[in-house]
């Protein structure tokens, strides 16, 4: 289990730091992360990053935000285990200036903005460009470098 | 320019030495410059490597805060690899924000410079430049990037810049040599031009050379100087060719007339006989000597007697040809060189010309005055080739012909050489004949005609010559006025005569007559040397008597009178000799206080066969009684010359009718004693 939350402090130091990489156009004194999985990484999330400020803006982590705390994020984490909640919860986030993160080895190809996916010991980064470019999102291309870029799948778009 | 040389070694050492001395400067110049460059260029390059370094790990560091932030170790090894390019750059090491080891880049494989934490490092390794960043992500600290470099890079470019530096520097020095003698040779070249004209000044010694001088510069300066310095040269050579010119014509010119001296007279002999000898001419070489310029002299002062020569020569100037050599050789002496001569006759002419010229009377400041000339000739080549002698021969011949009775003409002979020769060795043997007792004294009597009684005896002086026998006085007498030896032996006469008179004493009161040449007369001392004599001899002054001639008027009446009257004033007896011969002026006689005259032997001689010498003979006795003075007969040699000089009524009488000179005249004083045993009349004798 301490691996497992370790791989969760992990995530959350990857999604702080994401936070520095990412623009949104409206920027705003906060920065909103909600949350959807289990509440164990919830937990750890909201622990590790509520009310840390990243460059002058407050994080604030929201666990399974309802519809309308969705319209509020800056940012939504959907983890693996919410599998079938993924593709319904990209579509009503979809067009939105929402950096969504998830991290399951499809959600990138499935329409998700960044994949954070465990390979070996490694966490890597796997940004899908089409939904970030459809968004007003912009990831520095210093994470681009780090990153895999991957497409989306045809099935997925539609 | 033969005291102060001046040198200039144009071609050598001062041309080098600007040529050096130009390369020095450019090449110290240069290495200053490329030292000051190239410790520039090394800060510089420190600096820029530094700032290379900086911005380079900004960059690596920026590139490798998302490696860092998202942990991506390979990642950040290929940002850090991206330095590869960087060849300065030895090692990179980047940490993590914990401090641990992230990432690493070596240029050489196989080294492992980083250690595995974060540690101090040194920024001053030796042969490196390091730099440290820490690497931040919107201010938020993501880790640190350490770079290290070597100096290789700037090591080699300094060894290329000096390597260019050092190509530069012989550029430079080749450019400055060239450059340097190029100028030493422009800025030499007025120099050269300077010493050129220096040289030939000296050379050529011309004085009037110049130097061209151009600009206003030090040289053209030297140049001015030299050539105000050439000019006072100049100058100061014309003042002295000048004077050198006067000194010349000084040094062969008589001052008084201008005429040509003895010294260009001896040239111009030379130079006649040369031309003579090559024409086969004759050379007549005139002496003239005037007659009677002493007397003019010493009566009318030495400058009538200045005047008078001036005027001489200018008489003898205009008589001589303009290419023959008129000169004045001293005191009253002059020389006429005359050339181109065929026969003697020529030069008898040119003679004749010069004494008539000379006879008319000259009128100098109110005086008129009556001169004449003697003159001798000698040629060339009859009497021989040789200036000197030809010049000795014709005063030999000049002195003849004074002998002879002056104002007259002589050619030299060679019987006047040996006579001049004989001349000579007398006036020699004359200097000791006395010491040697070779002068003798004689006496003769003389006789009163009235009484017939001796009345006196005349000293005649004679010189037994060991060889030539007996000399008479009118001999060895003139030698003796010439040379002055006149004045111990007439002393001596002086003394001897009045010893012996003394002795005559016990036979009566007979005189002793005693001839004094003008020349003793008239020193100063005289007078005072006869009453010596008279003194320490005893002898008392009525028994001498003094003969004088006429000659002695002529040297100054009035101080002759002077003489005459203090001897007078002692009672020394006083007679004029030779009366008629000399220069007789009868005026004079009436203030003189002479006892006697005598009348001389010429005139005594031809008593009876010319009646105008009888009349003038009785004249002159008529005038000597009237004057008061009583009148003696020279020479009386015939009894009718007895007879004639007694009707005359000549006083006196002498001569060899009537006794000889003798060194012994004892039987004449015998004859007194005799007549004095006859007669008892005692008639006085020699005084008025």
């Amino acid at each position: 289990m301490d691996r497992t939350r370790d791989e969760r402090s992990v995530r959350a130091a990857y999604v702080f730091n994401l936070i520095k990489y990412v623009e949104w156009p409206p920027n705003s004194g906060e920065v909103v992360i909600g949350f959807i999985g289990s509440p164990a990484t919830g937990e750890v999330m909201q622990s590790m990053l509520n009310g840390k400020t990243n460059q002058s803006r407050t994080v604030k982590v929201l666990l399974s935000p309802s519809n309308e705390e969705l319209q509020r994020c800056n940012i939504v984490y959907i983890e693996d285990s919410q599998t079938g909640e993924i593709r319904s919860a990209l579509k009503r986030l979809k067009g939105r200036d929402i950096l969504t993160i998830g991290d399951s080895e499809s959600f990138a190809p499935s329409g998700g903005m960044v994949g954070l996916v465990k390979v070996g010991d490694q966490i890597q980064l796997r940004v899908n460009l089409d939904a970030t470019q459809r968004s007003g999102i912009k990831i520095s291309s210093r994470v681009l470098n780090l990153a895999v870029i991957v497409r989306a799948e045809q099935n997925a778009n539609n | 320019m033969r005291t102060t040389d001046i040198q200039f070694s144009i071609g050598g050492s001062f041309a080098h030495k600007m040529t050096l001395m130009a390369l020095l400067a450019s090449s110290m110049a240069s290495v200053t410059l490329m030292f000051a460059f190239l410790a520039f260029d090394s800060v510089t390059s420190h600096t820029q490597l530094k700032d290379r370094l900086a911005t380079l790990a900004d960059i690596v560091g920026q590139n490798s805060t998302a490696a860092l932030n998202f942990d991506d170790q390979q990642a950040a090894l290929e940002v850090l690899q991206a330095l590869r390019a960087e060849t300065p750059i030895v090692s990179a090491c980047l940490y993590a924000q914990s401090g641990a080891l992230f990432a690493e880049y070596q240029r050489e494989i196989g080294i492992h410079d980083c250690p595995q934490k974060i540690e101090k490092m040194s920024s001053a390794l030796r042969g490196f430049t390091t730099v440290t960043r820490t690497v931040s992500q919107q201010g938020e600290v993501a880790g640190t990037l350490y770079l290290k470099s070597d100096l290789k890079e700037i090591q080699q470019r300094w060894r290329r810049l000096l390597k260019i530096a050092a190509a530069l520097l012989i550029l430079a020095l080749i450019v400055g040599g060239i450059a340097g003698s190029l100028l030493q040779h422009r800025i030499l070249k007025p120099v050269r031009e300077l010493a050129g004209a220096m040289r030939a000044v000296t050379t050529r010694q011309d004085l009037l050379a110049r130097v061209s001088i151009s600009g206003n510069d030090e040289i053209a300066q030297l140049g001015t100087g030299f050539n105000i310095m050439l000019s006072e040269l100049a100058k100061r050579d014309v003042e002295k060719s000048e004077a050198e010119a006067r000194l010349q014509y000084q040094a062969l010119n008589d001052d008084l007339t201008g005429l040509p001296n003895r010294r260009l007279l001896a040239d111009r002999l030379g130079h006649a006989l040369a031309v003579a000898e090559r024409e086969r001419h004759r050379v007549a070489l005139v002496y003239i000597d005037l007659d009677g310029f002493k007397l003019v002299n010493d009566s009318l002062g030495h400058a009538v007697g200045d005047i008078l020569l001036k005027e001489v020569a200018e008489r003898l100037r205009s008589r001589v040809r303009q290419s023959d050599t008129l000169a004045r050789l001293g005191g009253d002496e002059f020389s006429v060189v005359l050339c181109g001569l065929n026969a003697r006759e020529e030069a008898g002419v040119v003679a004749a010309d010069i004494l008539e010229v000379l006879s008319s009377p000259f009128t100098i400041e109110n005086h008129v005055i009556t001169i004449s000339a003697s003159i001798g000739v000698s040629f060339y080549p009859d009497n021989g080739s040789n200036a000197a002698y030809l010049l000795q021969q014709a005063d030999s011949a000049m002195y003849s012909a004074k002998r002879s009775g002056k104002s007259r003409m002589k050619y030299f002979s060679e019987e006047l050489g040996v006579a001049a020769r004989e001349r000579l060795s007398l006036e020699t043997e004359l200097r000791t004949a006395i010491a040697l007792g070779q002068i003798v004294v004689y006496y003769q009597p003389e006789f009163e005609i009235a009484t017939r009684r001796l009345v006196r005896f005349e000293a005649l002086a004679r010189w037994i010559h060991p060889t030539l026998g007996t000399i008479p006085p009118s001999k060895f007498i003139p030698i003796a006025e010439e040379t002055g030896i006149i004045v111990p032996l007439g002393a001596y006469i002086m003394e001897s005569a009045c010893r012996a008179a003394l002795e005559w004493q016990a036979a009566g009161p007979i005189q002793v007559a005693v001839n004094v040449s003008s020349i003793q007369f008239v020193r100063d001392t005289f007078v005072d040397e006869v009453m010596e004599v008279l003194r320490h001899t005893g002898l008392p002054p009525a028994l001498l008597q003094i003969e004088l001639t006429e000659s002695v008027m002529l040297t100054g009446v009035r101080w002759a009178a002077d003489a005459m009257t203090r001897l007078s004033a002692l009672g020394v007896g006083l007679a004029i000799d030779d009366f008629g011969t000399g220069y007789s002026c009868l005026g004079y006689l009436p203030h003189l206080p002479f006892n006697s005259l005598k009348i001389d032997r010429s005139f005594v001689n031809e008593l009876g066969s010319r009646p105008e010498i009888d009349a003038m003979v009785h004249s002159l006795v008529m005038l000597a009684h009237n004057l008061g003075m009583r009148v003696i007969a020279e020479g009386v040699e015939t009894e009718v010359q007895f007879e004639f000089v007694a009707r005359l009524g000549c006083n006196e009488v002498q001569g060899y009718l009537l006794g000889k000179p003798t060194p012994t005249p004892a039987s004449f004083l015998a004859m007194r004693s005799e007549v004095r045993e006859e007669s008892t009349v005692a008639s006085e004798t020699g005084n008025r």
